[in-house]
């Protein structure tokens, strides 16, 4: 099976919501269609409900089983020892020479691919060195060769090494215990994460100080009670991404809210980068909060370097009035409106497409 | 199980950007940590593996000159600092901040 196929399998679904599955009807079989009816009667969805610690603001989970099911699920959470995949009991596994071999993990080929980087600039530098002495004497440069040898470092494919060498630190002693590794490693889940499989799919049971807490419970403790409360916002663009299938994960990276994936971050790279604004119905308040050109051209130009697309979105704010009268949470967020905006730079001598 | 600012940045740097020795340091107003890096911060750097020093914040928080100044004059002799900041899903990015002009490394 190839690498793609059980990618594919391992995240058949985008959430720890399962929908029933039913037969094809074939229109001229009616066996087919009895077959649909039997297996949509009896189908029940699945839910597969994970447990959260909710502790000063954050939200771990340290079973490994729910660790599993949130990344297979829909990509959620992200281990706090790794970039996003909880992988660093593999990794140190490896490193201290314990257990046994396994593919590596994307931590360990950027590393690789930086090393070869580096061996690259290393000898670019030898050349560059040359040449300067080259030059200083009057003396055209003769390195034809050695440039040439410089491309293909420069454009050679990663060599994956299956030897290992072992790195055992005298700080690596205290995650031992009997001479087994023991796992330091959580995965944490953001607010609206968090909030998003405990209000949305109620996949989630958080525990707050051991005792188990309601999602309204929940909401007072995220946000305040004002209408432009930033967990609110971030909440309902989070929401909104999300019921339309897009895998949303943070975009500190990019000094941006979020980040949106096709599928995944192990099946594409994110194409957008998400920023968030308020929108009054109030101009003087938007004026009060409006930022300036520089900031957005200093986000759209690192967001433009990585590749992406920059989405800006207005979230319209509601009054407060409208939601203190709403009753359920339901009410409250229904009043949110989303208005999206790419943003993109045009060089009018460059972009003639 | 929920996990201090500055324990946290430290469990970072020692077992996810593998660095040494990483130990809490007490400044007057902040704690902050040093440590020896796994290799150069900046390949430029001429001496190999400095000790270097972390001050850790969150995302949200505000660093104004002055505080960063105290830091390094705390520190005597100091001439980078590396801020680590605290993201609300548990990642941790670094960035270095030079006392004074610093030339750019090499791309």
């Amino acid at each position: 099976m190839s690498k793609r196929a059980s990618l594919g399998q391992v995240h058949k679904y985008s959430l720890p919501v399962h929908p029933i599955e039913v037969p094809n009807i074939v229109p001229h079989n009616p066996i087919s269609w009895v077959q649909f009816l039997i297996a949509y009667w009896k189908g029940v969805t699945v839910v597969q409900t994970t447990t959260a610690d909710f502790v000063n603001g954050q939200f771990l989970v340290s079973n490994d089983e729910d660790i599993k099911t949130l990344w297979k699920n829909g990509f959620f959470g992200k281990g706090i020892f790794s970039r996003s995949e909880a992988t660093w009991y593999d990794r140190t596994q490896k490193r201290l020479g314990l257990g046994e071999f396994k593919n590596l993990t994307i931590e360990e080929i950027t590393a690789i691919r930086r090393d070869e980087r580096k061996k690259f600039k290393k000898e670019r530098a030898k050349l560059e060195a040359k040449q300067a002495e080259l030059k200083k004497a009057g003396i055209v440069d003769p390195f034809i060769e050695e440039r040439l040898e410089l491309k293909n470092l420069r454009d050679k494919d990663i060599d994956v090494k299956v030897e290992r060498t072992i790195d055992f630190r005298d700080d690596d002693q205290q995650l031992l215990v009997d001479g087994k590794l023991q796992n330091l490693e959580t995965l944490e889940l953001f607010a609206a994460e968090a909030f998003f499989l405990k209000f949305a799919l109620n996949a989630i049971n958080i525990r707050h100080n051991d005792q188990p807490i309601s999602t309204v419970e929940l909401f007072n403790k995220l946000s305040s009670s004002k209408v432009d409360d930033l967990f609110i916002m971030n909440y309902v663009v989070y929401h909104h991404y999300r019921s339309l299938g897009w895998c949303v994960r943070s975009g500190i990276k990019f000094g941006t809210e979020y980040l949106l994936y096709k599928r995944g971050p192990p099946f594409h790279h994110a194409e957008h980068a998400v920023i968030i604004l308020p929108n009054y119905k109030d101009e003087q308040q938007n004026e009060q909060v409006a930022k300036d050109f520089v900031w957005l051209s200093s986000i759209s130009r690192v967001i433009g370097g990585v590749r992406k697309n920059l989405i800006i979105v207005f979230v319209d704010i509601p009054t407060q009035e409208e939601f203190d009268s709403c009753e359920t949470l339901e009410e409250k967020f229904k009043l949110y409106k989303i208005n999206e905006l790419l943003y993109r730079r045009w060089v009018a001598n460059k972009n003639r497409d | 199980m929920s996990i201090p600012l500055v324990d946290q940045v430290q469990q970072n740097l020692l077992f996810q950007q593998l660095w040494t020795q990483v130990t809490p340091i007490k400044l007057s107003n902040i704690t902050i940590l040093q440590g020896f890096p796994k290799e150069k911060l900046i390949s430029d750097d001429e001496t190999n593996l400095n000790k270097e020093f972390v001050l850790p914040i969150k995302l949200k928080d505000e660093i104004t000159p002055n505080m960063l100044d105290q830091v390094f004059k705390e520190l005597q002799g100091v001439k980078r600092l590396v801020l680590g900041i605290v993201n609300d899903d548990g990642t941790v990015v670094y960035y270095i901040v030079h006392d004074g002009v610093y030339k750019p490394k090499k791309n």
